[in-house]
């Protein structure tokens, strides 16, 4: 394959100006797609075509500084790493199959759906759900309109947790957090901790609103506030023209307990978690959503199904061209004068 | 909160760094130095105390990366002196740091010790903290290519030294983000509006790096592109987030 005129083709494919316009290609593609949807400009095939663009590009440099023997160890890794992982990552996009797990407590699913809920395959073992876990973060004191209809707190304002014992201030609200439960329910009248683990936290608030300088008396009152649930409808506090308000408590970490039943084989159990997938042959199970709407209540764990035959090779791709960078940076860093 | 002290420590700070710029004028780089040294160690210091005190790396909002970005321009800036005795570094790692961490004064927003789930695996801080040295290398191969525009230096090989760490950095950055994300969502890349504004400024900057190695004797039109370029990276780093289609990302999480 030493032919002149293929040597002289891969120079061309290969050159610096055919990476800056395939690069180019790949750019506008993207920077278009931030204003209209790419799909309704240039379509998903120019996309492809220009992305094939700079893999042949990168193949033909590489190949070319291989035939030369004038590859330097850091570019060849780079190049060769990043046609891995592109190369790899498009033939998935082509061929991977990726859809969600709609699986309830007690339940046991196997079917693959997309986002109208159609079956797009089915997985080869089934998952039980056996317990959906959400864990809660503390939530903040947020400010309501006066009909406690709409929140007024703005971007810029201090976040105060509500913690046992945090003291703030907030647009000239000097607060305190007297007392926290992580759950609560009413009892004739009077906020009280619950046994119930899907009530909601509430919070005793001592707060005053500073009259120093405006001429008008100062105000000192304390109540409960809670954002409200199956225990105890929500509770504000009149400060002024504005109440103050629980804000719904943000979720810090959520998981699947899930036990895996494949024929043949042994039950197994496993936890899904963000950030923490399940690997099961083929397919890997990502934690994606739950039901928003029940909070720690969620019945409902919605699962990513993800069936990439080319993922390995994305990741080799991936590990291969940071190699490559850290040689090229060494050799950059001894050349800096 | 050790935030409740942060005026404190950016009046002292903007000091150190004002008092830097005004040695430098006087050619006196040394002390100049030293003073930078100290500005890092105090801002390094303030960083390592809000860390312990929200129980978090402070990496999540724009005012806190924006203390990392002074932290990290300043480090570059006294790195590159020290390997070059160039004092244009000491000018803009004191004035890049001094401005960032100004604005973060300036510019309330609110503080939170929460984390959201996404943003709790072992790739967050490397992922930020390299985009964050990425900003800075970019910001000075953008100024070294101002400098180089106005008054040429032969060979411009601190131009093109800056050109590779901004392309390194960025790259790593990129990489590791895609790491994380195969971890957190399944998929390496999903054309996410932060993705491709980051995959805009890389391609940016990574076209200019092999212009110039391939072009030298017409390096001039690519700094004129990298002094562009900065514009884009400031785009992908604060804006992303107002672009249409920006606030669906999912890596808005300031808010």
């Amino acid at each position: 394959m030493n032919h002149g005129w293929f040597r002289w083709y891969l120079g061309r494919t290969g050159s610096v100006p055919a990476a800056l316009v395939s690069l180019a290609a790949v750019a506008l593609h993207a920077g278009v797609s931030q204003v209209a949807p790419q799909w309704h400009v240039f379509g998903w095939t120019s996309f492809g075509v220009s992305v094939v663009a700079v893999l042949v590009n990168m193949a033909a440099a590489t190949w070319l500084r291989i035939l030369e023997r004038r590859a330097e160890p850091g570019w060849i890794l780079v190049h060769a790493g990043l046609l891995m992982a592109i190369g790899a990552a498009l033939l998935g996009g082509l061929f991977a199959t990726r859809g969600k797990v709609v699986v309830r407590e007690g339940d046991a699913s196997e079917r693959v759906v997309d986002d109208r809920g159609n079956t797009i395959a089915k997985l080869p073992f089934q998952v039980l759900l056996q317990d959906f876990q959400l864990e809660e973060s503390v939530p903040p004191l947020t400010l309501v309109d006066g009909s406690a209809r709409a929140i007024v707190f703005r971007k810029g304002d201090p976040v105060v947790e509500l913690r046992e014992g945090a003291k703030g201030h907030l647009r000239g609200i000097e607060f305190e957090v007297v007392r926290f439960l992580s759950r609560a329910g009413l009892d004739h009248d009077t906020v009280r901790a619950s046994s119930d683990s899907f009530a909601p936290p509430a919070a005793l608030v001592r707060y005053r609103m500073a009259g120093a300088g405006t001429g008008k008396p100062e105000f000192v009152s304390e109540g409960w506030i809670t954002s409200g649930g199956n225990t105890i409808p929500t509770i504000t506090q009149p400060a002024g023209v504005v109440r103050l308000a629980m804000a719904l408590p943000p979720a810090k970490a959520y998981r699947s307990v899930v036990t895996v039943v494949e024929r043949g084989q042994k039950p197994r159990e496993a936890v899904i978690e963000v950030n923490r997938g399940l690997s099961l042959g083929a397919w890997t199970l990502q934690q994606l959503d739950y039901d928003r709407l029940a909070g720690r209540a969620s019945r409902i764990s919605i699962l990513e199904a993800v069936r990439d035959p080319f993922a390995p090779w994305v990741k080799i791709g991936i590990w291969t061209t940071l190699a490559g960078i850290a040689v090229f940076a060494l050799r950059e860093w001894r050349r800096m004068t | 909160m050790i935030w409740d002290f942060f005026p404190v420590v950016a009046a002292a700070h903007l000091g150190l760094n004002a008092a830097a710029l005004g040695l430098v004028a006087a050619r006196r780089p040394k002390p100049a130095t030293v003073l930078v040294v100290a500005g890092v160690t105090l801002l390094a210091a303030f960083l390592a105390g809000i860390w312990l005190d929200m129980g978090r790396p402070p990496l999540r909002t724009y005012g806190e990366t924006r203390l990392w970005y002074s932290l990290g321009v300043a480090v570059l800036a006294l790195a590159i002196h020290l390997r070059t005795r160039q004092t244009w570094s000491l000018v803009y790692g004191a004035s890049m740091a001094a401005l960032f961490v100004g604005i973060t004064w300036a510019v309330p927003e609110s503080r939170s010790r929460e984390l959201l789930p996404a943003l709790r695996s072992p790739w967050f801080v490397p992922h930020v903290t390299v985009y964050l040295l990425a900003y800075a290398a970019a910001t000075a191969t953008s100024i070294a290519a101002l400098l180089d525009l106005r008054k040429p230096i032969p060979g411009g090989r601190n131009l093109d030294a800056l050109l590779a760490a901004t392309v390194v950095l960025l790259s790593c950055g990129l990489l590791f983000g895609a790491l994380w994300a195969k971890q957190a969502w399944g998929s390496y890349w999903t054309w996410d509006p932060k993705e491709t504004w980051a995959f805009l400024t890389w391609a940016g900057y990574t076209g200019v790096l092999h212009w110039r190695r391939s072009r030298p004797a017409q390096a001039t039109a690519g700094a004129w592109w990298l002094v562009a370029l900065w514009g884009v990276l400031l785009l992908a780093w604060f804006a992303v987030g107002y672009l249409p289609g920006g606030a669906n990302s999912v890596h808005v999480y300031a808010n």
